[in-house]
C-alpha cells in the first residue's frame, strides 16, 4: 500500500475519534448546562469533572482532532498525487472533507479567540461532527468515487 | 430487667428547656457514674446532644426507672421534671431499640439523614464504656445500632443530597468552576449570609476574596474575618472581570447589576463562566443575566428550591428506612429475649 494513503488512514481515524470526543463531550456540556441554567444541581460530569472542565477537554478534542484531520488531509493529497498524478481528483469526498477542515477551523478559531465560548460553541461542534459523520459515511455511500463504500 | 430510653429533644421541647439539663461532654464521665448508683438502673448509656438528652438505660421495673431516669436528668434543676411534663418521652424494650436504631441513622434528627449524630451516639457510648456502665446488653445494643446506622445508609438514600443553603452554594461553584483553589470571590454587601458563605467557601480552597459595600468601613470589618480586600461600593463592576464567583447580598431596593452591564462584561471576560449568587431581598441581580450565556445565576429560593427537592427525596426515603430498622430491631429483641429468659 502506498505510505501516504496509510498515513492519511491513521491520521483521519485519529482525527475521527478526536471529533468524537468533542461531540460526546459537547452533549456532557448541555446537560449539564441546561440542569445549571433551570436550577438543579447536576451530578459532576465523568470522573467527576466540572462544567469548566468538559469545556476545557472540548476544546482540546477539537483542537487536536483539528490539527489529525490537517495533517489526514495533506496526507491524502499526497497519497493521491503519487497514485494519479494530480493533487486532486474532484473527488466528492475531498469537496466535503475540505468543507468539514473549514468549519472545524472556524471553531477552532472562536475557540482560540474567546469569541465564542459554552453552549453556542457545543451546539456548532455537535452540528460539525454531524457534517463529519456524513462526510466519512454519507458521502461515500451516495456518491461514486475513491472514498465510495459501495 | 427491661430496655428503657427516656429523655426530650427537639420536636418535643424548646432549646430553653433542653438547654437546662444538656450535660456537656466533659461532666458525661462523673454523671455516668452517678448514674451506675442509681437503683434501678444496670447499665446505662447518657446521650446529650445539642437537640436531645437522653439516657438509655438497663432496668430492674419500668415504672421505677422511668421516675428515677427523669429525676437524674434533672438533678442540676430543680423543678424541671414537673416544669417538662409532656415534653419527656419514654420508650421501653422494641420501642427502646428502634429509636436508637433511628436516632443513629439520622432518622430523629432536626436535618433528616444528618451524619454527624452517628458520630454522637458513639462517643456517647465510649464515654459510658469508660465509666463502666455498660455491660453485655448495652455493648451489643450500641453496636448493633452502629451496623443498623450503616446498613440503612448504604441501602437507602436518606443521606444523599444536601441539604444546607452554604453547602448547595458551595456544590453548585464546584458542578461550575471545578476546584474552587486559586479561585476568586466577591461579595457585594455585608449580611450574614454572605459570611456564613464565604465561610464556606473559603473552606473549600477559594483563596483571593474581596468585599464591596456602600459603607466603606463595613467592607473593611468583614474583609479582616476573612483575610479579604475591601474595595469601594463604586468599584465593585470593574471588581467582576477578574472574578469568579460574586455574591451579592445589599440592601438596594432596586437592581445593582443590569443583563447590559453582564453581557458587556462576559465581553471582557472573554467568556470564562461566571458565579453569581444574588442572595439579597429584594434581589440586586436581574433575573434575566441568567440567560447570558456561561453565566449562572442563583438567588435564595433557587439554592432553597435545590434543598427542599433533596430533602424530599430524603424523606421519600423514610418508609424504606423505618422497615429496614423494624427488622434489625426485631432481630435484637430476639437475641434479648433470650438472655432475659436465660437463668
Amino acid at each position: 500500500m502506498n505510505p501516504f494513503l496509510k498515513i492519511h488512514i491513521l491520521f483521519s481515524s485519529l482525527s475521527y475519534l478526536a471529533f468524537v470526543l468533542a461531540f460526546v463531550s459537547g452533549g456532557v456540556f448541555l446537560w449539564m448546562e441546561s440542569r445549571l441554567k433551570r436550577k438543579h444541581l447536576p451530578p459532576m460530569g465523568p470522573f467527576g469533572w466540572s462544567l469548566e472542565s468538559v469545556d476545557q477537554f472540548n476544546a482540546r478534542s477539537l483542537a487536536v482532532g483539528f490539527i489529525l484531520l490537517t495533517l489526514g488531509i495533506l496526507s491524502g493529497i499526497l497519497a493521491t498525487h503519487q497514485r494519479f498524478g494530480k493533487l486532486f481528483v474532484g473527488d466528492p469526498s475531498e469537496v466535503w472533507t475540505i468543507t468539514s477542515w473549514l468549519i472545524y477551523a472556524a471553531i477552532v478559531a472562536v475557540r482560540g479567540t474567546c469569541t465564542l465560548r459554552g453552549r453556542k460553541v457545543m451546539l456548532l461542534a455537535i452540528l460539525a461532527f454531524g457534517m463529519f459523520v456524513f462526510t466519512l459515511i454519507g458521502v461515500g455511500s451516495f456518491f461514486k468515487g475513491i472514498h465510495s463504500l459501495f | 430487667m427491661k430496655l428503657i430510653t427516656v429523655g426530650i429533644n427537639h420536636q418535643t421541647a424548646e432549646v430553653e428547656e433542653r438547654e437546662k439539663i444538656f450535660l456537656p461532654s466533659k461532666d458525661l464521665e462523673s454523671a455516668l457514674k452517678d448514674l451506675a448508683k442509681t437503683p434501678p438502673v444496670r447499665e446505662g448509656v447518657i446521650l446529650s446532644t445539642c437537640n436531645r438528652v437522653e439516657i438509655y438505660g438497663l432496668v430492674d421495673n419500668i415504672d421505677a426507672g422511668e421516675e428515677q431516669l427523669k429525676r437524674f436528668l434533672c438533678r442540676n434543676a430543680p423543678g424541671q421534671m414537673e416544669r417538662m411534663d409532656g415534653k419527656w418521652y419514654t420508650h421501653v424494650d422494641h420501642g427502646s431499640v428502634a429509636h436508637l436504631f433511628k436516632v443513629a441513622s439520622g432518622l430523629d434528627s432536626m436535618v433528616l439523614g444528618e451524619s454527624e449524630i452517628l458520630g454522637q451516639v458513639k462517643n456517647a457510648y465510649q464515654e459510658a464504656v469508660k465509666a463502666q456502665t455498660t455491660g453485655k446488653v448495652m455493648h451489643a445494643l450500641f453496636q448493633k445500632s452502629f451496623q443498623a446506622a450503616k446498613f440503612v445508609r448504604e441501602q437507602t438514600g436518606i443521606g444523599r443530597g444536601l441539604v444546607s443553603v452554604s453547602s448547595v452554594a458551595v456544590s453548585l461553584a464546584k458542578r461550575i468552576l471545578g476546584s474552587l483553589n486559586g479561585r476568586r470571590i466577591m461579595v457585594i454587601g455585608a449580611g450574614e449570609m454572605s459570611s456564613l458563605t464565604l465561610k464556606s467557601l473559603k473552606e473549600n480552597g477559594v483563596s483571593t476574596m474581596i468585599v464591596s459595600n456602600r459603607n466603606y468601613d463595613k467592607a473593611v470589618e468583614l474583609a479582616r474575618q476573612f483575610d479579604a480586600k475591601a474595595i469601594s461600593f463604586d468599584e465593585f463592576p470593574s471588581a467582576m472581570r477578574q472574578t469568579d464567583i460574586v455574591i451579592s447580598s445589599t440592601a438596594a431596593p432596586h437592581f445593582i447589576i443590569t443583563r447590559e452591564q453582564v453581557v458587556h462584561l462576559m465581553k471582557e471576560r472573554k467568556q470564562r463562566p461566571l458565579f453569581l449568587l444574588d442572595i439579597a431581598v429584594p434581589r440586586d441581580v436581574y433575573p434575566e443575566v441568567n440567560d447570558v450565556d456561561n453565566v449562572y445565576l442563583y438567588n435564595i429560593d433557587d439554592l432553597q428550591g435545590i434543598v427542599k427537592e433533596n430533602l424530599d427525596y430524603r424523606h421519600s426515603q423514610l418508609s424504606l428506612c423505618h422497615s429496614l430498622i423494624q427488622q434489625k430491631s426485631e432481630r435484637f429483641m430476639s437475641w434479648f429475649h433470650q438472655i432475659r429468659s436465660s437463668p
